[in-house]
Formats: C-alpha cells, structure tokens, sequence
C-alpha cells in the first residue's frame, strides 16, 4: 500500500482486514474529521510532522501464531532484543506482539478462556466478538475527540481488545509489547479495555523501537471502560526512537466504586503527547496517574495527565516525575476538573522534575477548574538537579559517575517503578542506566 | 599505605593546602586536628578525589601509586574510603539498594543476596541501627547521628585499607559516640592491617581510641606532628601555640 492518507487508502484498509460496513463508514468519517481538524498548535512542535509520508498501514508477511515454538526465529530475536528474558515467558499470562501493525502471537490461559475473559488483538475481537465490540468501541474516545483520534479511527489496526466478565479477577497482569518495525510507518494500535462489575485486571504494554533515519509517527487510541466496583490498571513503558512522534489518546470511564490506573513510562521519542484520563462518572470511584518521563537531546516530552470528578465522593490522585537531560525538555501538563455542586470530592497532584544541567528544561501546566466547593484539593511541584555533593557522595563509595546517576535516577522515579510488576522494574532500571551511557561529559 | 608528599591544593584559584606531608602506615590510627576553616576537611577531601579541589603540586602516593590523576571511584575500589561531615540525602533511593551494589562492586561480585543480607544484619546492632532503616532512601530524614553510623556501617562491609573519617563524631550524643567507638575498635581488630584517619576537633572520641599519631593543621598547613600527647597540650593550651609557630 502506498503512503499517504485518502478515502481510497482508508476503504482499502477496511477492505483488506474484511471489515463490516459500519466500520468502514466509521473510518471514512473519522477521515474527514482528521482532514478538518487544524494541527493542534498549543503543545510540542508538530510543524516537522509529514502526514502524508507516511505508511499508514502495512501488511505483515507472517501468519497470526499463538504456539510460542512457531513464532519464527527471527521475531524471537526481536523479542530477545525488547528485554523480554526468557525466565519472564513463563510469567507471561498471554502474549501479544504487535509486529509490522499486525499481532503475530497471542496466548491466553485456559484458565482464563474458561471464566469467558476476551484478550485479543483488536481486529479479531471485531469479527469474532462483534456485539460486544460495537456497544463500546470509540465510546469512550469518539472520532472527534482531537485530530489524532481522529487519523487512528479511521487507519487503526491492531491493539488489543480485552473484557472481563463479570466478577472475575485475572491474578496475573496482561501484557502485550508492541514495536515499530518499517521504516516510516505510522502504528496506530487501538486497545479497548471493558471491565465488568466487579472484575479486575491489569494490563500491560512495552515498546521499544530501534533508531531509524526519517519521522515516524506513533498515534494509539485506548479505551477503559470500568463498570460499577471494576478495577483496571493499564501500565504503558514506552522507549521509542528519538525520530518518533508519539501522540497517544488515552482515556478511561470510572463508574460507581469503580477504579482506575494509569501507570504511564514514557521515554524516548521525538516528541511525545500523552495525557491519560481518567472520568470519573460514578459514586466513590477512584482515579490514579503515576508517570514518568524522560527527555534527553532534542526530545520534548509533554505529558500529563487529566482528571474530571463528575460524582460525589470521587478520589483521584496524580504523580508525575520527569526527568530532562542534554538538553531535553519535559512539560507537564494537566487538568483538573471537578463539575457543579458535588460533595466529597478528594484530589492530589504532584509533580517532581528532576533537570541533569542547566540546558535542560522543565516546565508545568496546571488547569484547574473547580466547580464545587466541598472539595480537597492538594497541588504540589517541584524541581531539582542533580548536586555535585550527591555525585560525590556515591562516587567516593565506589560508583562511576554513570552508576552514581543511574542510583539518584532510580530513586527519584521509585514511586513510579514500585507501581511495575517485578520484571518491568527490573526492565526500567536497566532503561535508565542504558539512558546514563555518556550524560556525564 | 600513604604517603602524602608536598601537597597543594587549590579550590577556584585559591591556595587552601600548603605543602602538606604526611605518611601512614598498615593498621595505624590518625587523627588530623586543627581549628574550624584550617583546611582538615579539605584535605581528606582532596585525598578521595573530589573535583573541586585543585591538586597543584605534590603527590598523594597510596601503596606506592600516585593517584592524583585518579577519579573518585577509582580510589575506593583501591580501598580508600570517606565518610563525609554531611552525607548527602538521595532521594526514593533505598538505603539496602545502594548497600548491595556498593558491596557488590567492592570485591563480592557474585555474592548472592543472602550472603549479603547476613553481612548486613551481622553489622546492623554494631552501629546500633535497625533493620527497618534497609528499606528507608539513603539518609533521608536520618538524624545527625544515624548518618555517622550509617557512614561507618558501609566502611564494616566494605572494609577498606585507609578510611578517612571527617567528623564522624559531629551531630552525634554520648551513646551514638560511644557506639562509633566500639565499632571502629572492633574494625580495626577484624582488619588489623587497615589504617583510619580520624578529622574532628573534639576530644572526647579519642578517649576511645588510641591514635598512634597526631597532626595539627592551620591555616593550611600541617604545623605539627606527634604521639597522642599532643591532644592533651592541645587541650590546656589550644591552637594558638602552634599559630605562632606557623608564622
């Protein structure tokens, strides 16, 4: 398929993954509304963004697998290279990679088969489970939500799709990893997350992109639904190469009593903006955003996160941590919105910034806008550097100055790391030594 | 084990150290006296390796090496060690994170988390802290005297050949003295050939230690040098008889 974006393309898409109709009407609009909608100009610099060099959608050449021993050689090489340790496979409740815009492989549990949990990639979930999938795709996020919801809803493909019935509880986190692997082709995954009352599950995501030459863009749409007394947690670790643009929408719907979190790793990238919502719609429910971003040469990460309390009695607490280095730039950038005449409302925002050297930079932007007047609100930031002293300190213990880095690093972001499950921690602390390699002049 | 030769050592262009000689041997106890500002903490300093400060002349020779050209992590794994007057606070960085890698790196590689655990425990009630404070970050909300200690648990495990002791009784009461004494005697007797240099300008923490010799600075310079005598000249007469002989 060629580059570019058009009506043709769009319906080729649709037609290629054999879609039904609806779908590829919901494409076509979400085109025109990509083609109206002007660039967003109030956050990162987008001007080098080239939509139209770009592959929105390419066919892999290998079959789906979902036996580990007929994933071809070379994809497990692939995955050696991602971090994923063979001794962690075991722990791997189901795997799914999406590779060139296609998942290859994908396990689920029997156990889990059993009890009716749904974990697929995103275009099989719409032929196998259609009713399920129709009732809350683009629910949550509609097409018209901003222009880069807009361009994933009408070329997405992959993703992940899973439900929870209810009641059911999935002890193990989900995990999916996903890579950029054609030189200038655009990844626009669409996950769609449906928590049944009463269930709970953890899902996870990594990413990580080898150095290409030219822009690539990274535009993901994902949707949590979490029904009364549900409880999700989505953890996102994202390295992608400094060429990317990662513009990412990502937004869940809490109903009463229930939970949500966004645990949210963000490195690498060109430029990145992310904000991970959270509405939170029912009685009593509860939203959390821990996140980390790390900035180094020429990288803008503008992150943050979003929070509106529509209901009583709702709780929702924000931890950012971003780090800038070589010159980087971390923006923060939140919102925090409580409507009219609402009781009980419990909110805390923290965000640390840590800056390696003067050339970096750190900047924040809160919106607040509260509507009532029983509410607890807590807002708290700050920004630090890296002291000679500290650097001192831990190398006249013993530690290269990179190592003396890495372990100041590992503690500020501690509160993130502590949210990962065990692997991805260990995962990150090696992300971040790899990140140190040649910060110390 | 050390030999300082001639040293001088600037900070920002300014001369802080004149010509300072000293020489230690295998197992021995010093201690460096002088008044506040004297330059005690500057020189031990400089003899870790901190990059502020200007080696302009002279040689630090330890086992027979010139390290002056020699980073800061370089001489610990040598086996020198500092315990600062104010060790810095790092931030979510757990304190039995670092200890582990800082024991890893020192010499027990492929020590297993265990073998750690046990040495750590072992060397816990020494220095009077609680295991509780392993999972705390690395002198946050520590108190004066929980820093010294928490300096002289890592110099037990890490057991290095010269440990450079700045005021490791400063911010510390009677008890957490009496501890840091203990425990420092203990060291030396587990690791009879390893030598300390003790900074401070109290007394009290030498009537628990025999200092084998003593040196007096001011101004920069090393004015004096003799047996533990000295300390009590120093106490009925103070520095001033040494100031004029500087001059």
């Amino acid at each position: 398929m060629q580059k570019g974006l058009n009506k043709k393309i769009v319906t080729q898409i649709s037609e290629q993954k054999n879609e039904p109709g609806w779908m590829t009407d919901f494409r076509l609009q979400a085109l025109e509304i990509f083609e109206q909608k002007p660039m967003p100009s109030w956050g990162a610099d987008l001007s080098e963004l080239a939509t139209h060099d770009i592959h929105y959608y390419v066919k892999p050449n290998v079959e789906k697998q979902h036996d580990w021993d007929a994933v071809p050689e070379s994809i497990k090489q692939t995955f050696e290279k991602l971090g994923v340790p063979q001794a962690e496979r075991s722990l791997l409740a189901g795997v799914g990679a999406q590779f060139e815009s296609e998942v290859i492989y994908k396990r689920l549990k029997k156990k889990w088969q059993e009890k009716g949990v749904i974990f697929l990639d995103t275009d099989s979930a719409l032929h196998e489970y259609p009713e399920v999938f129709k009732k809350y795709f683009a629910k949550v996020i509609p097409a018209h939500d901003n222009k880069f919801a807009a361009l994933n809803s009408a070329v997405w493909s992959g993703g992940s799709f899973v439900y929870v019935p209810s009641g059911v509880s999935i002890d193990q986190p989900l995990q999916a990893y996903f890579r950029i692997n054609t030189q200038q082709m655009g990844q626009f995954e669409r996950t769609l997350i449906v928590a049944e009352p009463g269930s709970f599950v953890h899902y996870v995501e990594g990413c990580s992109a080898p150095v290409y030459r030219s822009s690539s863009l990274h535009s993901a749409v994902v949707e949590v639904v979490a029904l009364q007394d549900a409880h999700v947690r989505y953890t996102t670790i994202q390295n992608w190469s400094s060429n990317v643009y990662n513009l990412v929408t990502k937004r869940a719907h809490a109903y009463d009593r229930a939970q949500v979190e966004w645990v949210d790793g963000n490195f690498g990238s060109k430029v990145t903006m992310k904000y991970p919502c959270i509405v939170l719609k029912g009685k009593h429910s509860k939203g959390q955003v821990v996140s980390i971003a790390v900035a180094g040469a020429e990288q803008h990460q503008d992150s943050g996160a979003k929070v509106i309390h529509l209901a009583d009695h709702t709780t929702s607490n924000v931890i950012a941590k971003s780090i800038s280095k070589k010159g980087g730039r971390s923006s923060y950038r939140g919102l925090l919105k409580v409507s009219k005449n609402l009781k009980g409302v419990v909110s805390r925002v923290q965000c640390d910034a840590l800056l390696f050297e003067e050339s970096s930079q750190s900047d924040t932007y809160p919106t607040v806008d509260i509507g009532s007047d029983d509410v607890d609100i807590g807002h708290e930031a700050s920004v630090s550097k890296i002291s000679d002293e500290q650097l001192f300190y831990l190398m006249s213990k013993g530690l290269s100055a990179q190592q003396a880095q890495a372990m100041i690093v590992n503690g500020f972001i501690d509160c993130f790391v502590s949210q990962l499950p065990m692997e991805y921690a260990v995962e990150i602390n090696r992300l971040i030594e790899h990140e140190m390699e040649g910060s110390i002049g | 084990m050390l030999s300082v030769q001639n040293l001088c050592v600037s900070v920002d262009g300014k001369s802080i150290i004149k010509k300072c000689s000293l020489n230690l041997e295998p197992g021995k106890t010093h201690v460096l006296m002088g008044p506040n500002g004297s330059g005690k903490s500057s020189l031990v300093y400089t003899l870790m390796g901190h990059p502020s400060y200007q080696v302009d002349q002279g040689a630090i020779l330890f086992e027979g090496e010139n390290i002056v050209d020699m980073p800061a992590h370089h001489r610990s794994l040598q086996g020198m060690y500092l315990s600062m007057q104010q060790p810095s606070t790092i931030a979510g960085l757990q304190v039995i994170v670092l200890l582990e890698e800082l024991y890893k790196i020192h010499g027990n590689k492929d020590a297993s988390h265990e073998d750690f655990l046990g040495q750590v425990q072992a060397l816990l009630p020494v220095v009077g802290l609680s295991e509780a404070m392993l999972y705390r970050a690395v002198n946050d909300n520590f108190s004066g005297g929980e820093r010294k200690r928490f300096e002289i648990l890592q110099m037990m495990l890490l057991k290095p050949k010269l440990a450079l002791l700045d005021e490791i009784d400063s911010g510390v009461d009677i008890d957490g003295l009496t501890l840091i004494a203990s425990a420092l005697e203990q060291y030396q007797k587990e690791n009879p050939q390893s030598s300390i240099i003790i900074v401070t300008h109290y007394r009290r923490i030498l009537k628990h230690l025999k200092p084998d010799m003593v040196h007096v600075m001011m101004n920069g310079e090393l004015v004096r040098q003799g047996d533990a005598s000295l300390i009590d000249q120093i106490e009925h007469k103070g520095y001033e008889q040494y100031a004029k002989r500087a001059e």
